[in-house]
Parts: structure tokens; sequence; C-alpha cells
């Protein structure tokens, strides 16, 4: 990945979006560090989703 | 930027065991070479010196095969190395020696293997000396007649990838994939409860209560409240509906088992209990410790006997006394001190604990005993205990239930019920004699007969619990098939088909509402992931929108070069969709007069003809090579040789334009005219010309030097001169006749491209002698006013030398070769 390229890239994404966080991650990995920076990225999300929804399921319907 | 300043090719491709040697002096070199006499074996080793590789290979997936031991000359002996070699200059001036050898060659199916060198040391690329590849399929600058094929005729995606690559923005796509792959590797939640869920949910009564739990954030509330709503469903054709899940749960229960015990006593077919047989003890270790303990004693009380002699001797009044064995006193040992002496001993040594533990064994075996009886009787499904009447009375409702199915069903189960009802009787016995054995016991009678009797015994009850856990597991599982055939069939005749799946629903709401958290929770991550790459999709799109305008300006100038004036050509790169499997490039179908902002636009690959398609190929490799800052480039037959105006084109306006960028170009062609005229129209760019030929296939492909441009004819003359005999001289005065010729007819092409005429060539004199060219170049000479008189000498001097008897003298074939060198470097610099 050139680094020009990513940079471009990223110039199109709007700030604090997930797919600039994304390509952000991607931009500060090694290529071959990807799959794993990836997944561990979105492990962490759906951690965060869980947790965000288990506190809040006592709220009333 | 880095220029080649030499080349070694050893057994590669169509190369010999003779390594053969290229040197690039200038830049623009001319490789001429008849069909299969090893031209583009010569590309295609610079590419695998560059690369490690050949792209033809990669380009034709289906050939791959057919590559197996491409790359080593089938007749080179094995012992032989092969390799490619260079001297590179890199962008400093430095020269560096690389070398590629090939250590193994292409499979059927494996890729070939290659060691680099640079300056001896083991390299794994060459951008230290400032060589950089671009991304795949064309990595290298070495564009050869397949590869150009390859732009034009491959496959629209491929032709995508290729335009990508010439941008270098395939590794955009590589971001998008890496995101989309790493969705998919997001593992879903997995829960027992989610095929439960997926039950009810089909469920046609209240599974529609249900749905909307896929749709909202999940919490207690929502839960229970659409479990809620499904019990409601079930038990509203029942009577009152219960407030309250927790109510109409316990009634749901309630009903369905009265219903399923009036049909049919399920419950009698169930294990009731799993046994629990509890700790196994070590009988027999146990007690033969306790039997060699006790022993010990014996033998301690013997030993003691005498050391206590002089105390009991000291005692007195006893009765029944005995006398000593010993020391032969007469009546010492009397029962009190037999027993204060066992005493202690018995305390000095571990005889109190074995004791205890031989208690203990035993005492556990009969609770073991006990137990087992007790935990093989709670396991057995009622059904082990039918009497005749029970039998009499279920298995008539069992086949009526169970329909044509109950053959296979019920005699399975019947002989699975029998082997538990026999494996529950022999632990019975088992047990039975085990207690018996030992309540017939006094612990001081144990001896090792009876040890070994009651390890048996106890090891027996053991193998009978492990057999009976065997038989209950093959009932379970024989059983469990009937017994859910039963409940659908009494559920269904009782019209309550799916309670008991919404019953257990209910009753593992926590773990339904653990799962839809989590699946919630998943899916809202997938849609981001799906938005985000929706959003990369649309920024690469404008990426890709800003690089294509670029290129396609580049892409135009060559075509331009290349195709001056043509009214239909090439417009632009542009994105089909998104880009990312399509890339169109358009052609502007334009008329005379028409301006180039007008004109009717189409799909170039569509309209192009072969040639203008050939044509547009070599635009966007030249593109991408000015692009990308390659110090050189090689071009195998880049113009089709029955392409005759474009050919011009390509040798007056391409080749012109490389070269003053700077270029280095390898020009390979097997077109003698290309060859023709690109010596005569480069000779004063210091062209190197070369023509390969293979006599013998076994001895390879050879690379000659041709000597025969202005320069090495003036070389060659000065040979000559260099020696004074007769045949020396008449060829001196031919050779330099000869140079005379080609410098006029150089002065003259240079002249009218100077005025524009950029189609102007030397073969355009071709038949003119150098008594006509001579008054057409005097004027051209205004550099100094001595010049055209020279020429008019040289002329003179020189036009007798084609009458071989005559043979000018030595010092004026000097004075004319010095006066041509002369006006060789003020005129063709």
């Amino acid at each position: 990945m050139t680094k020009e390229n990513i940079d471009l890239l990223l110039e199109k994404l709007a700030h604090g979006s997930f797919a600039h966080e994304l390509v952000n991650l991607l931009k500060e990995t090694e290529r071959e560090n990807w799959p794993w920076a990836l997944d561990e990225l979105l492990k962490a999300r759906l951690k965060n989703k869980v947790q965000e929804l288990e506190n809040a399921k006592n709220q009333k319907p | 930027m880095p220029k080649i300043k030499s080349l070694e090719i050893k057994g590669f491709r169509a190369y010999g065991i003779q390594a053969q040697q290229i040197d690039f002096e200038g830049l623009l070199t001319l490789v001429w070479a008849p069909n299969s006499q090893g031209k583009t074996s010569l590309a295609e080793a610079i590419e695998f010196l560059l690369t490690g590789k050949t792209v033809r290979r990669e380009m034709i997936a289906s050939a791959k095969r057919e590559f197996a031991e491409a790359l080593r000359n089938a007749h080179l002996p094995q012992t032989e190395e092969v390799y490619v070699a260079a001297h590179i200059e890199d962008e400093t001036g430095c020269v560096h020696y690389v070398k590629r050898r090939l250590v193994r060659d292409y499979t059927g199916r494996d890729p070939c293997l290659s060691e680099l060198e640079v300056d001896g040391k083991p390299a794994d690329n060459l951008k230290a000396i400032g060589i950089h590849l671009s991304q795949p399929p064309l990595e290298a600058p070495v564009l050869m007649p397949h590869t150009l094929r390859y732009v034009i005729s491959t496959q629209p995606q491929e032709r995508t990838e290729y335009f990508k690559a010439l941008l270098e923005v395939s590794d955009l796509e590589e971001i998008r994939d890496a995101i989309a792959q790493a969705k998919n590797r997001l593992a879903e939640p997995a829960y027992e409860v989610s095929a439960l869920y997926e039950s009810c949910r089909s469920h046609p009564t209240f599974g529609n209560e249900l749905a909307f739990l896929e749709s909202i954030q999940p919490t207690e509330g929502v839960v229970e409240e659409a479990l809620n709503k499904a019990l409601a469903r079930v038990l509203i054709e029942h009577g009152d509906v219960h407030d309250g899940i927790d109510a109409r749960l316990a009634v749901a229960k309630e009903l369905l088992n009265r219903r399923r015990v009036q049909t049919f006593p399920i419950g009698d077919l169930l294990p009731t209990n799993q046994p629990s047989w509890g700790a196994r003890p070590e009988v027999e270790p146990t007690l033969s410790a306790f039997l060699r303990a006790k022993d010990a004693v014996d033998k301690e009380v013997a030993r003691l006997l005498r050391l206590f002699h002089e105390v009991l001797s000291l005692v007195e009044g006893v009765e029944s006394a005995v006398d000593c064995p010993v020391c032969e006193t007469p009546l010492a040992l009397t029962p009190h001190r037999l027993r204060a002496i066992r005493e202690k001993v018995e305390a000095s040594t571990d005889y109190t604990k074995h004791r205890r533990e031989a208690n203990q064994v035993l005492s556990n075996l009969i609770s073991i005993a006990q137990n087992a009886i007790q935990e093989a009787n709670r396991a057995c499904p009622p059904a082990v205990t039918w009497q005749e009447q029970d039998r009499a009375r279920y298995m008539p409702a069992l086949e009526e239930l169970l329909d044509d199915r109950v053959k296979t069903i019920v005699s399975e189960w019947e002989s699975v019920l029998a082997d538990l009802k026999q494996a529950k009787e022999n632990i019975k016995r088992k047990a039975t004699s085990l207690k018996e054995t030992i309540a017939s016991l006094q612990i001081d009678d144990l001896n090792e007969s009876i040890v070994k009797h009651l390890g048996q015994k106890a090891k027996q009850l053991f193998a009978a619990s492990s057999e009976f856990d065997n038989a209950l597991e093959a009932y379970k599982h024989t059983t469990e098939p009937l017994i859910e055939t039963l409940k659908q069939e009494v559920d269904r005749r009782a019209g309550m088909e799916g309670w008991q799946d919404l019953i257990n629903l209910c009753e593992s709401r926590e773990s339904l509402l653990g799962w839809l958290i989590e699946r919630f929770a998943y899916q809202q991550v997938r849609i981001d992931i799906d938005e985000a790459i929706s959003d990369i999709d649309a920024a690469k799109a404008e990426v890709l929108d800003d690089k294509f305008s670029e290129l396609g300006q580049e892409i135009l100038r060559w075509w331009n070069l290349l195709r001056p004036g043509e009214p239909t050509s090439f417009y632009g790169v542009e994105r089909g969709g998104s880009g990312r499997r399509f890339i169109d490039l358009k052609a502007r179908l334009g008329h005379p007069g028409t301006a180039d902002s007008q004109g009717v636009l189409r799909d170039a690959v569509a309209i192009f003809s072969d040639s203008q398609l050939n044509a547009l190929g070599l635009a966007a490799f030249l593109a991408r090579t000015v692009r990308e800052g390659n110090g050189f480039v090689v071009l195998d037959d880049p113009v089709p040789a029955t392409d005759r105006e474009h050919r011009a084109f390509f040798i007056n306006n391409v080749l012109n334009e490389l070269i003053g960028e700077g270029i280095q170009v390898i020009l390979l062609t097997h077109d003698e005219q290309m060859r023709k005229d690109v010596e005569e129209l480069y000779a004063h760019v210091g062209l190197d010309s070369f023509t390969i030929t293979m006599g013998n296939p076994i001895q390879g492909s050879f690379i000659k030097k041709n000597r025969d441009t202005l320069d090495s004819k003036l070389k060659l003359a000065d040979q000559y001169l260099s020696s004074q005999d007769a045949e020396s001289l008449k060829n001196a005065a031919r050779t330099l006749r000869d140079a005379a010729e080609r410098f006029c007819k150089l002065m003259l092409v240079q002249e009218r491209r100077k005025n524009g005429e950029r189609s102007a060539l030397v073969t355009d004199y071709d038949g003119k002698t150098l008594g006509q060219l001579r008054p057409m170049v005097e004027p051209l000479l205004t550099n100094n006013t001595s010049h055209p008189g020279k020429l008019r000498v040289i002329v003179q001097r020189l036009n007798p030398g084609s009458h071989d008897h005559e043979v000018p003298p030595i010092g004026d074939l000097k004075q004319c070769l010095g006066d041509l060198k002369a006006l060789r470097k003020e005129y063709l610099p």
C-alpha cells in the first residue's frame, strides 16, 4: 500500500466516520498484520456494542 | 533514472551455454532478429532479471502447465548455471553488478525460484539501486507483443485490473477487500437457544409474536413481552389467560403434562436420574496395608518382651501368669503386663492408622453397596418396573400412537430396556453379596485370603456400575427418538405442537436475551461495516476519477504522437460504475474540423481497429513508463510490421520523445524496415545496433553488434588507414565514401525534421549518389564558411574511389576522415 493512495482515500472520507477509522487503522498497520488488526478492531466494536446493550437491557420497552 | 549499461545472458530460454553480452552505450539500442531467433527471450531475460519471473505465464493462467521447464534452455547440460546479469547505473552514476540465477525452473504447478545478487550480495529486489517494480501483472518496464495484446484482448475485468495497476491503485481494492473479508470472519454468536428460538419463530400460532424481537433492541422487557404474548396465543383456546409470564408458563406446563399423561405416560420411558456411584475406595491396598501393620506389631511385641523382662520381673501378684519364654522367668508374663506391652507397641507404630483406615474401607464398601442399589433403582425409568397389566395397557396405546413406526422403534426400545433392567439386577446381586460378606467379618479376622476375596467382590460391584452406566447411555440414546416422536404425536393430537419448545424457550429466557443482545450487536457491526465499505467505495471512486483523468491525459499525449490528426482518437479513461469491476476506455469519433472537445464518445475497445487498439495498448504502457519515472523501457515489436504508417510515427515521434525525456529505449524488432529506418534516423544519437541469430538451437542464440552506422563506418575507415597496403586503402576509400553519403543523408533528414517533417527518413534518399547529395547539403553547412568547401573536397577526393583502380593517396584519405569527423561532430551532435 502506497502511503499516497491511502492518504488520498483518507482525504475523501469523513473524519470520525467508521470508514475513516478503518482505513486509518490500515494505514498505521503493516500489510501482513491487516487481518489481525481488523479482527481485533471489529471484535472490540462488537464487545462495546454488546456491553451497551447489556447496560440497557433493563430498560422498559 | 537508472540505466542498463550491459546485459549478459547464459542458458536462459533461447540462449545457450556460451554467455551472450550486450553493451548499451547510448540511450537507444536496436536489436534486430528474424522470428524465433531469441529476440523475445532477450526481453524476457530482462524481465526475469528484474522480477524473477515471466509475466507471460502469470497472464495466461490456463497455460501454467505449459510453462513447465520453460526458462532453462532445453539443450543446456544440467550442471550449467542459468543466469541473467547486468551492469546498471543508478541515479548517482554509480554502476552496480546485478545477477539473477535460476535455482528452480517452473513446474506444471509451482513458480520458479531464483537468487538475486547486487554487487555480489544477496538481495530481495532492486530498490536499493533505484529500480522500483510496478504493480502486477506488468511489473517490469518490458512490453512484449503478448503483453500488449493482453491489455486489449483480455476480459473487461482483467483489463480493469491492468489499468488499476497502471495507476498503482490496485492497493485501494486491497483495503476494501481486507475489510470485507474481516466482516466475513466476524463470527456470528452461537447459542444453543438459537435453534429453539428458530423453531418457535416458525410456529404458525405464536411465531409472529416473536418476530419483532429481530428488529428491536433486545431488553428484558421486550423478550418477556414477546414470550408472554406467545404464551397467551397458545393458552387462549384453553380458557382464561392469566396475567404474567410465570403464571402463563405454569398453566401451559400443567396443560401440556396433563394432556400427555392422559394420552400416554411418556414420563415412564424417561430415565429419572443420573446415578452417582460415589468414590471407589482402594480396597485391597488399604486392607493389605492393615495386615502388614498388624504383622509388624506381632513381631515387635515378641522383640520387646525381652526388653520388658526386667520390668515385668519387678511386678508381683499377677494372676494366671506365665513363664517368660526368653529368660525362663517362671510366670513373669501376666495378662495385664502383656496388654500393657501391646498397647505401647501399638501406640508406637502405624498400626492404629491402618486399622482405622481398614475399618473405614469396610464401612465405605457397605455404604457404596447400599447406594449402588438405590442409585440404579432411581436412575431407571418407571417402565422398568411395568407389570404385565401395565404392558397390556400401554403397549397397544404405543402401537396406536406410533402407527407403522412401532416395529422398529419399539423393538429397539424394549431391547435396551431389558438390558437396563438386567444391569440393575446385576448391581443388586453384587451389592448384596458384598454387604453380606462384610457383615460376617470382624476386622481382626482379616487375612490375605479374605482381603483378596473382598477386593474381588468390590471390583465386581464397580464393574456392574460401569455396565449399568453403559446400559443407561444406550437406553437414552435409543429412546430419545422414541420419546421425541411420542411427544410430537401426543402434542399433535392434543393440538399442542410446539408448546414444549415455547415452554423451554420461556424457561431459557435469560439465555435467549443474551443471544439476542449478541446477535443484535453483531448485526449492528455488520451494518456499520457495510456502510464503511460503501463510504470507501465512494471515496475510492473519487480517487480513481482524479487518477484516471491524469492517466487519460498522459495516454492521449502518446496517442497523439502515434496517430496524429486522426478523426477517431482516444478520449480518456473512465470508470464503469464504481470502477471496482469495470474501467472504460473511451474513444472520440470526430470528423475533419471537429474540435477536440466535440465528437461522439464510444467504447474504444468496441470501435477501434486492431491497429488502433495496438496503439492504445502501447500508449497506455508508455504513459505508465513516464508516470513511474522508469529510466529505461524494453519494447519488443511494439508496432506491427504491416502497419507502415504508424511505424513511421513510432520511429519519428515516440522514440524521439522517449529519448528526449532521457529514457533509455531497448527496441527489439523482427521488422527489417524498422531496423533500417531506426538505424538511419538515430545514427547521430549514438545508436547501438545488434543482430540476434541462432544457427544451431543446441548452441543457442548469438548476439552480434552491427557496424554500418556513420560512427562505425568512420571507425572502420580509421582502422583501414592504419594499414598502408593497397587493399586496405581501397577499403578505406569505399568506407569513407559510404560514410560521406550517410553524413549527407542524415543532414538532409535532420533539416526536414527541423522544419516539421517528422516522417523524414534516410531511406528517402536511397539511390542518390554522393555527387547528387552534395549540392543539397552544402547550403546547410553554415556554422563555418569553410565547411561547404570541405565537403566539396571530400566528395571530389572520394568519388574516384568508386573505381577500384584509382585509390586516393593515404594523405588525402586521412584528410577526408578528419574533415568528416569534424563535420559530423559539428552538425550531428
